[in-house]
C-alpha cells in the first residue's frame, strides 16, 4: 500500500522537469505488488466519469443489423480459404510439399507446371530437375505436358552449370505434337477463313540443340547454338482445313522439314534493377544489344538459307518504385523466298511477346519488325502495373520496309515477383484491328524466347 | 418586446457545455489488475499466416460490415492518463529518471557477458533469423540472437535502444543486452534440441549450429555481436490478441483495441520506426505476485525490437516500410488509378552510410502518416488524435542526454552512428509533438495551488514548453461553467507563458464543482480543453477532478 497514496495523483499532477544529469535518487519505485492495489479501482472503472459513454445510434444498429447476414456470408465464403491458410500453416504444407518433391539439398525435384494460353487454354504437366549434377551447378531438366497448345510435349535438357567457368554449354532434345496450331495466311493482311478467322494445322516436332555461351566479359556474350529438327505436317481436328482454305502449293514444307540450323549471336545485356531497394526481378535500367545470324541447312528437298536479326532494348528509369520507360526493337529476315521458306519458319509476329494484341503467329512473311513502348510502374513491393503500344508488320522483302499499313497492339498488364524472381504476368491486350486476348505468363515479355528451340 | 426578444436569444444563445461529468474524487493512479488468477489461462497461440490473412484482409471485411463507431480510449483515469496496470507503468511521464536508470531499464539478473561460457539448449530452425536459447554460467537462460551477416550491429542495437525508451516510457519489456562472444565460448549441451521442417523436436548437432552461425555477422577477429534477452519469469502464454480480452483472464476486462496505452504506441512506435508490430511480438506471461508468490496473475510484456530504428527497410531492401502496410489498398488503387505520377513519401528516403544503422532518418517523417509493417493490429488501426497525443507528450519528456543514454546502450562502434542516432531520435520526437501538440489543445499538469487571492488553476502549454509554438502568438480565453454547464463568465484573453495559472473560483456552495473551458488559439490552431473542477469533500479545497479533450 505504500506506494499507491504517494502516486496517486502522480500521473499528470505531477509535471517533473526532464533531467539531463543522474540526479535522481539510486532506487527506483518497486513495481507495484497485488497489495499495493489491493484498493484500485479495477480495470474499466477508472474513469471517473459519471456519466455513461453514449451508444451506438439507432441508425448504426439498424445498419449492423441488416449487414449481418451479408457479413455472415462473407464469413462463408472467407471460411474455405482460411482453412486453407490454417491449414497450410499448421501442417507446414510448404515444406511437406518440398520434402516430397524435392530431396533435402532442394537440388533434385520433380514438380507440377501449369500455363495458360487465351488462345489454346491450358497445358498441363510435370518438370523434373537436377540443379547439381555433379557439385557445380550442372543442371538438368525434364519437361513433359499436355493439353491446350501442346497435346504433347517432351523435352530434354543439360546445362555444364559453372563447370566450364564462363562458357556454359547446354544439350537438348524436344518432342513436340501440337495438334492447332494457327495460320493466318502469308503476309501483312493475311487471308483470314471464313468461319472462325483462323485456320489451324497439326505439327510434330523431333529437334536436338546445343548452345554454347560464352560470357566474354560483363555484360558481353557470345553465343552459338546448333539445331538439327525433323516436322511433320498436317491437318488439325480443329476449324476449317489448312490445305482447304490455303492453296496447297503456298504453304513451302508441309509436306515435312528435316533440316539443321546455326547461329552465332553476338550479346550485350545490361539489363538490371535500378537500386539495391528494388526488387532483382524488376528491370529498370541497362540495355540489351542482340544480333544473330544464322544459316539453315535443309536435309531433304528444302532450300537452304539465312536468317539474320536484331533484339534491341533500353529500359529507363524514371522514378523510384521504379517507374520504367522501356523500349524495344526487334528484326528478324530470311533470305530464301517465300516458295524456298517453309511457313512455319518465316518470320512471324503476334501473340503474348512481339506483337501483343493479335493472335500469336498471326503475321508471317520473309521480314518482321516490331517497335515497343511499354510504361511499366509499381503498384507497390511485389506488384506492379504496365501499359504498353506495340507496332509492327511483316514485309515481303527488306526493300519494302515502310510504315504504311503498320499493325498497331496495345494493352495494360500486371505483374506479380518476388523479391528474387519473376511470378506472372497477366496481360490483356487488343489492337486496332480489334480482339482481345487475355494471357496469363509465367515468363517476363522481355525475355528473349528460345528462338532456336523455334526452329 | 424587443428587450424580451434579446432577452430570449441571450438564453439561447448562451453557450452549454455538454461534456462529460466526473465524479468529485482523486483521479486514479492505478488499477488493481492483480487480482488472483488461481489457474493458468489458455496459452494464446495464432498462427501468422492466418494471423495476417484476417489482418490484413478478412477481418477488415467482416469488421467494416460491423460498422463500428469510433470510440474514444478506455484505461484512462479522470485526468485522460492511464493509471498504472500489468500493461503500463508511469515512469519518464511522471518522474525524473536518471540517465543510469535509463541505461539500466528492466535489468534484474544483468548481463551474462561475464558469465560463460554459454550452453546452448535449444535453437529456431534455420532461416534467415537466427537464435538460440542459451543458459548462463549462472544458470540463467537467455535467447541469443545476432546481426545478419552484411548488416553489423544495426539489429542488435536497436532492439536494446528501444528496448530502454519503451521501458522508460512504460511498459514491460524483457531484459535486453549488446554482448560479445567468441565461437568457443558456445557450448552444445547434449540435450539440445530444435525443430525440424515440421515443428518436431530434434537433436540439435554441432553442424547445424555452424550451419546457423554462417549466416549471422562475425567479425575479422572472429568475435560474434550478439543480443540476449532474458527469458521471462513466470509461464509462457503467447501474445495478447488485438481485439477483444482474453477470456480465461479476470483481470483483462477492457477490449485491447480500446485500450489507451495499446492504441497510445502508435506515437512512439513511429517516432521509433517500431514496425514489427504484430501479436507474436507481444507476450504475456503468468506470472507470481511479488510479494505473495502464492498469487497469480497475467503481466503483458511488448518483446523484439530489431526491426525498429529502421532496420526492417534495412534489411528488407525495402524502403516502403514505414510508409505503407505491406499490403496497402489505399497506395495500390492510388498507384494503380494515377499511373504512377504520385510522388510517395517514401521516395526521397535515404539510408545514411553509417555502420549500425538502418533507413532512419527524420527528412521525410511523418508522425501522422507512418505505418506499422501491416494492419493487422488493430489498437494502432483504431487510435485517435488524443490516443496519439498521449502518447506524443510522454515521448517529449526524454531529453538528448537520456536519449544519448538510451542510445549507447547499443555500443555501436561508430561515435558518428551514436551521434546521427540521437540527433535522429530528437528531430523525429520533434516533428511528432508539432504535429500532435496541433490535433489536440496541448494544455496538460492542471493543478489547483493556492495564491494570494484565493486559488489558481495552473496548467503548462506543451507546444511553449518545447519551443514548438510562439507565446507571443498564443492567447488562452477562459470560460467558466456550472455543473449543468451554463455560463458562468467568459474571461478575457490571457497572455501566454509555459506555465499559465487564471484564478480558479469556485461557488462556495455544494461542491462548488466548476467547469473551465481553456481555448487556445494561435496562427493555424484553436483547441478547447474542459477542465473539472470541485472542492474536496474534507479539506473544501479546490482541485482537479476530471479533463475532458474535445
Amino acid at each position: 500500500m505504500r506506494s499507491i497514496l504517494v502516486v496517486l495523483l502522480a500521473p499528470s499532477a505531477v509535471f517533473a522537469e526532464p533531467v539531463g544529469e543522474d540526479t535522481a535518487p539510486p532506487c527506483p519505485p518497486a513495481e507495484l505488488s497485488a497489495g499495493d492495489v489491493e484498493s484500485a479501482p479495477l480495470p474499466g472503472e477508472e474513469s471517473g466519469r459519471a456519466d455513461q459513454e453514449a451508444g451506438d445510434s439507432l441508425a448504426r444498429t439498424l445498419g449492423r443489423g441488416a449487414l449481418f447476414v451479408p457479413k455472415l456470408a462473407v464469413q462463408g465464403t472467407l471460411a474455405p480459404v482460411r482453412a486453407s491458410v490454417w491449414a497450410y500453416e499448421r501442417y507446414h504444407l510448404h515444406d511437406r510439399a518440398l520434402r516430397l518433391l524435392f530431396n533435402d539439398a532442394e537440388t533434385i525435384g520433380v514438380y507440377p507446371v501449369a500455363q495458360l494460353e487465351s488462345q489454346y487454354g491450358v497445358n498441363v504437366g510435370a518438370r523434373f530437375v537436377h540443379r547439381d549434377l555433379f557439385g557445380a551447378r550442372e543442371h538438368l531438366g525434364l519437361h513433359v505436358g499436355t493439353g491446350g497448345r501442346f497435346r504433347q510435349i517432351a523435352s530434354a535438357a543439360v546445362r555444364s552449370g559453372d563447370r566450364l567457368g564462363p562458357l556454359e554449354l547446354e544439350l537438348g532434345g524436344d518432342y513436340e505434337r501440337r495438334p492447332r496450331d494457327a495460320f493466318y495466311g502469308i503476309g501483312n493482311a493475311p487471308m483470314l477463313a471464313p468461319d472462325d478467322g483462323e485456320t489451324r494445322f497439326r505439327e510434330q516436332l523431333v529437334r536436338a540443340t546445343l548452345v554454347g555461351d560464352l560470357r566474354v566479359s560483363g555484360p558481353f556474350h557470345l553465343r552459338a547454338s546448333a539445331a538439327i529438327a525433323d516436322f511433320d505436317f498436317a491437318r488439325s481436328e480443329d476449324g476449317p482445313p489448312i490445305d482447304q482454305v490455303y492453296p496447297r502449293e503456298t504453304l513451302v514444307g508441309f509436306d515435312g522439314i528435316r533440316h539443321t540450323y546455326g547461329e552465332l549471336e553476338v550479346r550485350w545485356d545490361s539489363r538490371r534493377a535500378a537500386s539495391s531497394w528494388d526488387v532483382d526481378s524488376v528491370r529498370a535500367t541497362g540495355s540489351l544489344l542482340s544480333a544473330f545470324a544464322g544459316r539453315v541447312t535443309a536435309l531433304d528437298a528444302g532450300a537452304d538459307y539465312f536468317r539474320v536479326g536484331v533484339d534491341l532494348q533500353h529500359f529507363v528509369t524514371l522514378g523510384r518504385g521504379p517507374r520504367v520507360l522501356s523500349f524495344r526493337f526487334y528484326g528478324e529476315t530470311v533470305s530464301g523466298d517465300v516458295d524456298e521458306v517453309p511457313f512455319t519458319q518465316l518470320p512471324r509476329l503476334g501473340g503474348k511477346t512481339l506483337l501483343r494484341g493479335y493472335a500469336l503467329d498471326q503475321f508471317r512473311d520473309r521480314v518482321a519488325a516490331m517497335a515497343s513502348t511499354e510504361y511499366a510502374w509499381d503498384l507497390n513491393r511485389y506488384l506492379s502495373a504496365s501499359t504498353f503500344v506495340d507496332a509492327g508488320r511483316v514485309f515481303p522483302a527488306l526493300h519494302d520496309l515502310a510504315i504504311e499499313d503498320v499493325r498497331v497492339g496495345y494493352g495494360v498488364a500486371i505483374e506479380a515477383h518476388s523479391r528474387r524472381s519473376f511470378l506472372l504476368r497477366a496481360s490483356l491486350a487488343s489492337s486496332l484491328d480489334g480482339g482481345l486476348f487475355l494471357d496469363v505468363a509465367f515468363d517476363p515479355v522481355f525475355d528473349l524466347g528460345p528462338r532456336v528451340e523455334r526452329r | 418586446m424587443r428587450a424580451a426578444i434579446v432577452l430570449v436569444m441571450a438564453a439561447c444563445a448562451t453557450p452549454r457545455i455538454a461534456a462529460p461529468r466526473f465524479h468529485n474524487a482523486a483521479p486514479v493512479a492505478a488499477v488493481n489488475d492483480r487480482l488472483d488468477v488461481p489457474v493458468q489461462p489458455k496459452p494464446h497461440e495464432s498462427l501468422l499466416g492466418l494471423y495476417f490473412f484476417d489482418g490484413v484482409f478478412g477481418r477488415q471485411v467482416t469488421r467494416a460490415l460491423e460498422l463500428p463507431r469510433a470510440r474514444r480510449a478506455l484505461g484512462v483515469n479522470a485526468l485522460d492518463e492511464v493509471p498504472d496496470s500489468t500493461w503500463f507503468t508511469n515512469r519518464i511521464g511522471v518522474r525524473e529518471l536518471s540517465l543510469d536508470e535509463l541505461r539500466r531499464g528492466p535489468l534484474v539478473a544483468g548481463s551474462p557477458e561475464p558469465h560463460k561460457p554459454w550452453t546452448i539448449l535449444s535453437s529456431k530452425r534455420g532461416g534467415v533469423s537466427v537464435g538460440f536459447v542459451i543458459r548462463d554460467a549462472r544458470g540463467e537462460k537467455y535467447l541469443l540472437k545476432f546481426d545478419p551477416r552484411g548488416q553489423p550491429e544495426a539489429e542488435t542495437a536497436a532492439d536494446v535502444i528501444t528496448n530502454r525508451l519503451l521501458w522508460a516510457f512504460g511498459y514491460n519489456v524483457a531484459e535486453d543486452y549488446v554482448v560479445h562472444l567468441r565461437r568457443d565460448e558456445l557450448v552444445l549441451s547434449p540435450k539440445a534440441t530444435t525443430k525440424d521442417a515440421f515443428g518436431h523436436k530434434i537433436p540439435l548437432d554441432q553442424a547445424e549450429v555452424d550451419r546457423s552461425l554462417e549466416l549471422v555477422e562475425i567479425g575479422r577477429d572472429g568475435s560474434i555481436r550478439g543480443m540476449v534477452s532474458r527469458i521471462l519469469d513466470g509461464v509462457w502464454l503467447g501474445g495478447h490478441p488485438g481485439e477483444g480480452v482474453r477470456r480465461d483472464d479476470p483481470n483483462d476486462r477492457i477490449p485491447h483495441e480500446l485500450r489507451r496505452d495499446l492504441r497510445g504506441q502508435f506515437a512512439p512506435f513511429a517516432w521509433l520506426d517500431h514496425l514489427d508490430v504484430k501479436e507474436h511480438n507481444t507476450l504475456d506471461m503468468w506470472v507470481a505476485d511479488r510479494e505473495n508468490p502464492a498469487r497469480h496473475y497475467v503481466k503483458h510484456y511488448l518483446i523484439d525490437f530489431g526491426k525498429s530504428l529502421g532496420f526492417m527497410a534495412t534489411d528488407a531492401h525495402n524502403l516502403r516500410r514505414g510508409y505503407a502496410f505491406e499490403v496497402d489498398y489505399g497506395d495500390i488503387l492510388t498507384s494503380l488509378i494515377s499511373i504512377g505520377l504520385w510522388t510517395r513519401p517514401w521516395e526521397d528516403r535515404t539510408q545514411p552510410a553509417l555502420r549500425g544503422v538502418g533507413a532512419f532518418g527524420a527528412d521525410t517523417f511523418d508522425p501522422a502518416g507512418w505505418k506499422p509493417h501491416s494492419q493487422a493490429y488493430l489498437p494502432l488501426q483504431v487510435a485517435d488524435r488524443f490516443d496519439k497525443f498521449w502518447g506524443a507528450k510522454i515521448l517529449m519528456r526524454f531529453t538528448r542526454a537520456q536519449l544519448r543514454a538510451a542510445v549507447e546502450v547499443g555500443q555501436l562502434s561508430d561515435p558518428r552512428a551514436t551521434d546521427y542516432l540521437v540527433d535522429t531520435l530528437v528531430a523525429r520526437q520533434r516533428l511528432t509533438a508539432q504535429h500532435w501538440f496541433r490535433q489536440v489543445n496541448p494544455l496538460d499538469a492542471f493543478a489547483v495551488e493556492r495564491v494570494t487571492k484565493g486559488h489558481a488553476l495552473c496548467f503548462v502549454d506543451l507546444a511553449l514548453r518545447y519551443q514548438l509554438a510562439s507565446a507571443v502568438a498564443t492567447r488562452y480565453r477562459l470560460r467558466r461553467y456550472d455543473r449543468d454547464g451554463r455560463l458562468l463568465s467568459d474571461d478575457a484573453f490571457l497572455a501566454a507563458t509555459e506555465r499559465t495559472c487564471p484564478p480558479a473560483i469556485l461557488p462556495e456552495a455544494g461542491d462548488g464543482y466548476t467547469i473551465l473551458e481553456l481555448t487556445t488559439t494561435r496562427p493555424g490552431f484553436s483547441g478547447s480543453t474542459l477542465v473539472h473542477l470541485a472542492r474536496d469533500p474534507v479539506s473544501r479545497e479546490p482541485r482537479v477532478i476530471g479533463v475532458w479533450r474535445p
